[in-house]
């Protein structure tokens, strides 16, 4: 009996541990390669038994950076060139895994050796133009005078673009300047022959273009490794690790393509990956379509009704409490006011210092919003009511709160209810944005799609976001005949 | 026991610093009669009114009601002893008949029974089958109607004093005279101080008891319509008592 209980015990306390044990937080910036590698690191943790919460789509490096320091994500993949010049500020073109490591070490965070590729500015001509005039290097391109070259804007102005890569390579020629997205075109119908693209662009191997080697040293380096916090397990270092020197140019650019010209998902190329490299045995990775859908409508209905709980929780009483005084209204629905015309995105980057990320500022960002149109519907319907009713319901011996509770706010509710629905639909409609911040909903498709350029996945979110505005608005109405006398409502549209 | 219900010593109220609306009134309310305030619009006749019942705080003076000083600290229960109706009835348009009148009454604590039967009694007194008002919301009621209501509900707690503020003005005149009838036949049934404010000196001679003449924040006369009608004080009587005749 003793021993039955002791394992009792036991059984319970490894429970207890097990479920304690937290999960690693893996982020990605909003970029196609960003993703793949964010997921190849998720996969792999999950594949060594960690359990794994993906924060993807973060709005930039800083929003990234910043919350790996406080602790809100545990890993993302970064290049050793931007840690350099956008985190650390250091002028080197070429800072070595030690060195920033070095200078890491202050903000409690660390890199892990890089998965084996470098990122960076590449030199592009069709595959059998090269061969045929046998230029492998960016210094063969000097014996070519004839080549015509076409740079994007950014090259041609930055001080890392053309200007020193001229100066560098001894290049003369007038290259003429042209919109990114249609180089590659350009290249491909034999308009242009030369232009710069980014070393493990996809549309490299789409359009059979050979990326000259710098063989001057000239770009910056942008080797692409896992940035972690210090707080991450030491074992989940170690399996990330396994990663290192796995992924060449490449091999980089084969997984992008997987994606962005072959339309598999992350989770695809991610599990293939790792089968084929023997990291993981055979993954999942299959379509969960519908089962995605209803996790982000689930989390987005979620952010948003918490948000507008608190702002009827706070706007209602507070708009009952200073109707009186037109100063202190005329304030407040200010105040609301201003906070309305900061920018959504701004207002949620704003809340990144003050809350980090995730549901919580995504949450308090949404009811800094929806406060706005409840208080002012509260305050305009309260102070619009006949001053003559007014005066009776005061006359006729009711006390301040039966005044508010039997004719003031009776006769405000159709206002105030159609205040609450716009604060309804306006926190569904800026929720979606609430995924750069890392609180999922419908905005998580919607942004990775945007990145992708791929309509479905934007649809994925798109068209339950939208249905979630019209069911809102249909529940409102319902709302409203259930509760207001049909003379008592907002002036409607003729019928 | 004073033979007064309400009584205004030394008056005086402004909203604006040096134009003074009511210029240091001093009068009795009688008990138990109509008092009318007569006087064109602006003599502060309606101002001196919501002295009564606190709407309206004097700058100076005091007011005494049942022989006591007005009590500001507890307005809500002085109120439910004064029953107000205005122009323009100010039905609550969220409420049904019933509720509009009933609901002090609710508030009161009233049992359910005392209730239905004072409604009762009330909107027969003032010819408002229950049957076909009881459910309906003021607008869907006749001007006249409404205002027949707004006296139900200001008659419901059974006031000791009625506070009425140019109730029939707004009316056609041959709804006004007939609801001019119920007024007096519920005079007769409970009698009771009123105060009916009005510019209409006809009105005032057909239902009070005691007229007390307003102009510009100021009495020019005061006494029973008789009186009055017999020696003027001054043109401005005169000048009301004439517009009465024609």
């Amino acid at each position: 009996m003793k021993r039955c209980l002791a394992l009792l015990v036991l059984l319970f306390a490894s429970f207890t541990v097990t479920a304690a044990e937290r999960a690693i937080v893996v982020a990605s910036k909003h970029f196609n390669e960003n993703y793949v590698l964010a997921e190849i690191m998720a996969e792999l943790l999950e594949g060594h038994g960690y359990k794994v919460d993906r924060r993807y789509n973060l709005g930039g490096t800083l929003i990234c950076f910043k919350a790996l320091q406080g602790g809100e994500i545990d890993v993302y993949p970064e290049y050793t060139g931007t840690i350099g010049q956008a985190i650390l500020k250091i002028d080197d073109p070429a800072p070595g895994e030690a060195k920033l490591n070095r200078l890491l070490s202050p903000y409690g965070v660390s890199v892990l050796p890089s998965f084996g590729f470098n990122n960076t500015y590449a030199i592009a001509m069709k595959q059998t133009l090269a061969k045929k005039l046998g230029v492998r290097n960016v210094s063969d391109l000097a014996r070519h005078p004839e080549l015509k070259m076409a740079f994007s804007h950014e090259f041609m102005d930055r001080k890392d673009g053309w200007p020193g890569l001229s100066r560098v390579y001894g290049l003369k020629g007038h290259p003429e300047g042209i919109e990114h997205g249609l180089a590659y075109q350009a290249i491909h119908q034999g308009k242009i022959d030369v232009t710069d693209a980014y070393s493990t662009d996809a549309d490299i191997a789409r359009y059979h273009l050979a990326s000259l080697t710098d063989d001057k040293h000239y770009f910056p380096q942008y080797y692409a490794l896992p940035i972690v916090s210090d707080d991450m397990p030491a074992g989940a270092k170690r399996v990330l690790s396994l990663l290192a020197g796995r992924i060449d140019e490449d091999k980089m650019r084969e997984l992008n393509a997987e994606v962005v010209v072959h339309g598999k998902t992350f989770a695809q190329v991610a599990s293939q990956f790792l089968t084929e490299e023997g990291l993981v045995k055979s993954g999942g990775g299959g379509s969960r379509l519908w089962h995605s859908i209803a996790i982000n409508t689930v989390r987005h209905l979620k952010l948003t009704a918490i948000a507008l709980v608190l702002g009827c929780l706070i706007g209602l009483p507070l708009g009952v409490l200073v109707f009186r005084s037109p100063g202190i209204s005329r304030l407040v629905v200010y105040i609301a006011g201003l906070m309305q015309t900061i920018p959504s995105i701004a207002l949620l980057a704003l809340m990144i210092p003050l809350f980090g990320i995730g549901q919580v500022p995504a949450i308090i960002a949404l009811f800094l919003y929806s406060i706005l149109p409840i208080l002012r519907n509260t305050i305009t319907a309260l102070i619009t009511i006949d001053p003559l009713l007014k005066r009776i319901s005061e006359a006729i011996g009711l006390t301040r709160i039966q005044q508010l509770r039997y004719v003031l706010i009776p006769m405000a509710m159709p206002t105030v209810l159609a205040g609450v629905k716009t604060a309804a639909i306006i926190s569904i409609g800026t929720a979606t944005l609430a995924a750069f911040i890392g609180a999922g909903g419908l905005g998580e498709p919607i942004v990775t799609g945007l990145a992708l350029n791929n309509t479905n996945l934007i649809l994925q979110g798109a068209i339950p976001a939208a249905c979630l505005a019209i069911i809102a608005e249909l529940m409102f109405e319902g709302l409203e005949r259930l509760i207001v006398k049909p003379h008592m409502r907002a002036a409607t549209l003729p019928e | 026991m004073s033979d007064s219900c309400v009584e205004f010593q030394d008056v005086y109220k402004s909203w604006v610093p040096g134009t003074p609306v009511i210029k240091g009134v001093s009068a009795r309310i009688p008990k138990d009669l109509t008092t009318a305030l007569v006087g064109e619009s602006g003599s502060g006749k309606s101002t001196l009114l919501q002295i009564v019942n606190g709407l309206v705080v004097p700058d100076t003076g005091a007011v005494w009601v049942d022989d006591a000083p007005l009590d500001y600290g507890d307005l809500p229960r002085l109120r439910r002893r004064m029953g107000y109706a205005v122009q323009g009835a100010g039905l609550f348009p969220h409420m049904t008949v019933h509720r509009n009148i009933t609901l002090m009454a609710s508030l009161e604590g009233w049992s359910v029974e005392a209730i239905e039967q004072r409604y009762a009694y009330l909107l027969e007194l003032l010819e408002l089958p229950p049957a076909e008002f009881s459910d309906r919301y003021p607008h869907a009621l006749s001007g006249g109607q409404q205002q027949r209501v707004s006296l139900c509900r200001a008659m419901m707690l059974n006031p000791p004093l009625m506070l009425l503020d140019e109730p029939f003005s707004a009316l056609d005149p041959i709804t006004r005279a007939s609801i001019h009838q119920e007024f007096i036949r519920l005079q007769r049934a409970e009698s009771r101080s009123m105060i009916l404010v009005t510019h209409d000196m006809s009105e005032a001679m057909k239902l009070a008891q005691y007229l007390i003449i307003l102009k510009d924040g100021d009495i020019v006369q005061q006494g029973e319509p008789a009186e009055v009608q017999a020696g003027p004080a001054d043109a401005y009587v005169e000048k009301l008592l004439s517009g009465a005749e024609s």
